[in-house]
């Protein structure tokens, strides 16, 4: 590659650029380890001196809680998200049924449909069922992921081969039987990487926990980033250090998994 | 099980999505619509009260439609710089002008998109606090701004705040799609028009756009939705449902989720939701609209390969 004029400054001002979009989070890992003198100083981009005690502004390690929360409801809605969006997938990309495209526009219609139009009943629903401040609500609905179903038959389409179908009934499997024990190994990558980016979505859900918990025990991690980032704590770096502890879990599954993540998220997409 | 070996197992296989459909999404969306025809309080007996909530609504809550106007503003102010930029960069990225730190550009700029919404918004209220907000202390710095200037609590900033915040938050991910829809058109097309001499920009309108509209098409359709939905990061930079100074910001969903939940009343906000519903479809509609009168095309939806 040539290292001509124009890509030299291209390359500087994309480098310029996504270093300017990672300083807001730099700034929050400094701003956490600081106490209110340093904070009230002025702008400085190396650590201070207070992240021990801004931890302990939080409630110590009491503040994992949450997390633990966030884990058991995430956990769950993976699970119920790649196995359902991968079965529908399966049916979609490999039979010939009829209206299989008035079928597959109906999926695609509802992730047109902004999913809190209806929360006021479904709050009374499960209010009335006594679900409230249960995690149950949170996890059902991941049964059925638009995105997930389109994601997985846009995959499916191009990675399971025809004959699977034929090969399976030779060995007397009955088409649940092709699905649980031939097709789900083959596809392992794509179930990996639905289940990294529906955790992440289930993780960044706000508004259903919102309106559905109003234990504290039961919060989860938005609920308890919002109720430390909005309170009043004496020790302002200990806020922010609230906000910096609950966004590092996505932070860290994303290091490991960037690659496939933006794949996931945009090729997944324009391929399906 | 014998004499009925027609079992559709591609029913079996996509039924479960659909009765988890009905039961969890469906059926509150059209009982809420009974909801909104009373003034229920979420307590007690439900009192039919016909479409006095929709009455309302249009003549008696200028707030509301505030709200719609907001909602649409900080959409417009968000999606159109998003998409034109995200479009540009997308190209640049394509044609092999970046010489070095690809992959750490691309996370770079994508790592907003997977952060907690909720976080979004309180980072941004940290950095353009008044008083210890590193916005003003570097604008002082540089001389820009000659006292600490308030961001939160002034009307005229509040709505570009929240796009900016869109921005931050969509860009990396908005590239990267469209990159990857860049990466699907046959590179012999772009030697083709290279050998007919044509240049840069009018290979990019000529062709690239042309080639790119089911992709783009898709984005802002996704975008407009999405956007007129914006919730978490205004609630959190102004930390309260009004949105900052006069409702400035206050979005749809910030005025829906206040009246339901905050002030408890079901039925009226149960209302405010289909009214946002049929706004949300409606720009959707209209859009379509535009693009096929322009475009000539009766393309709808994802690609087809």
């Amino acid at each position: 590659m040539k290292y001509t004029l124009p890509r030299i400054v291209l390359t500087a001002l994309s480098i310029g650029g996504a270093i300017a979009f990672l300083l807001p989070f730099y700034l929050m890992f400094v701003m956490s380890t600081e106490n209110n003198a340093q904070i009230f100083a002025g702008l400085s981009l190396i650590p201070g001196t207070n992240l021990l005690r801004n931890f302990q502004g939080i409630g110590g390690f009491t503040y994992f809680r949450p997390f633990l929360n966030s884990i058991i409801v995430g956990a769950s809605s993976v699970v119920l998200t790649v196995f359902f969006s991968a079965m529908a997938g399966f049916g979609i990309a490999k039979y010939n049924f009829k209206h299989k495209d008035v079928v597959f526009g109906l999926i695609l219609a509802t992730l047109m449909v902004p999913p809190e139009i209806g929360i006021i009943a479904y709050v009374t629903q499960m209010r009335i069922m006594h679900l409230n401040d249960t995690y149950l609500p949170l996890i059902i609905p991941s049964m059925a992921n638009a995105f997930g179903v389109f994601w997985m038959t846009g995959y499916m389409k191009n990675s399971i081969p025809a004959e699977i179908l034929d090969s399976g009934k030779i060995d007397g499997c009955n088409d649940m039987g092709i699905f649980l024990r031939l097709v789900l190994p083959i596809i392992k990558p794509a179930l990996f990487t639905l289940s990294i980016v529906s955790f992440v979505q289930s993780w960044n859900n706000y508004m259903l926990p919102l309106v559905l918990i109003n234990d504290p025990r039961r919060f989860t991690v938005p609920l308890a980033i919002a109720a430390v980032g909005t309170q009043f704590i004496p020790d302002y770096g200990a806020r922010i250090l609230g906000i910096t502890i609950g966004i590092l879990p996505v932070f860290l599954i994303f290091l490991f998994t960037s690659k496939v993540v933006t794949k996931g998220l945009t090729e997944g997409a324009v391929k399906g | 099980m014998k004499n009925r070996r027609k079992v559709s197992w591609p029913l079996i296989f996509i039924a479960p999505f659909f009765i988890v459909y009905i039961i969890f999404n469906l059926v509150p969306i059209i009982s809420g619509v009974y909801i909104s025809l009373t003034s229920w309080r979420g307590f007690g007996a439900l009192k039919y009260v016909g479409v006095d909530n929709y009455i309302r609504l249009f003549s008696r809550d200028p707030t509301f439609l505030n709200a719609i106007l907001n909602s649409v503003i900080i959409m417009l102010e968000g999606m159109i710089p998003l998409q034109v930029f995200s479009l540009i960069f997308a190209s640049v990225l394509n044609q092999k002008l970046i010489l070095g730190g690809k992959s750490f550009i691309r996370n770079a700029f994508f790592l907003p998109y997977i952060t907690t919404p909720v976080a979004i918004g309180l980072i941004f209220s940290v950095l353009l606090d008044q008083h210890t907000g590193m916005v003003n202390f570097v604008l002082m710095k540089i001389g820009i701004l000659g006292s600490q200037f308030d961001w939160l609590h002034t009307a005229s900033v509040a709505k570009p705040l929240v796009a900016v915040m869109i921005f931050w938050r969509y860009f990396g991910y908005v590239t990267l799609f469209y990159l990857a829809g860049l990466q699907t058109i046959n590179k012999q097309i772009y030697d083709a028009a290279t050998v007919d001499g044509s240049g840069r920009v009018r290979t990019f309108v000529s062709i690239t756009l042309p080639l790119m509209q089911p992709v783009i098409m898709f984005q802002v359709v996704m975008g407009i939705l999405g956007t007129l939905r914006t919730f978490e990061e205004p609630l959190m930079l102004f930390n309260s449902y009004e949105g900052g100074i006069n409702h400035a910001a206050q979005t749809m969903n910030m005025k829906y989720f206040q009246t339901a939940f905050q002030q408890s009343q079901f039925g009226y906000g149960a209302s405010m939701g289909y009214v946002m519903f049929l706004m949300i479809g409606a720009f959707t509609l209209l859009y379509f609209t535009v693009v096929r009168r322009f475009a000539g095309t009766d393309y709808a939806g994802g690609s087809d390969e």
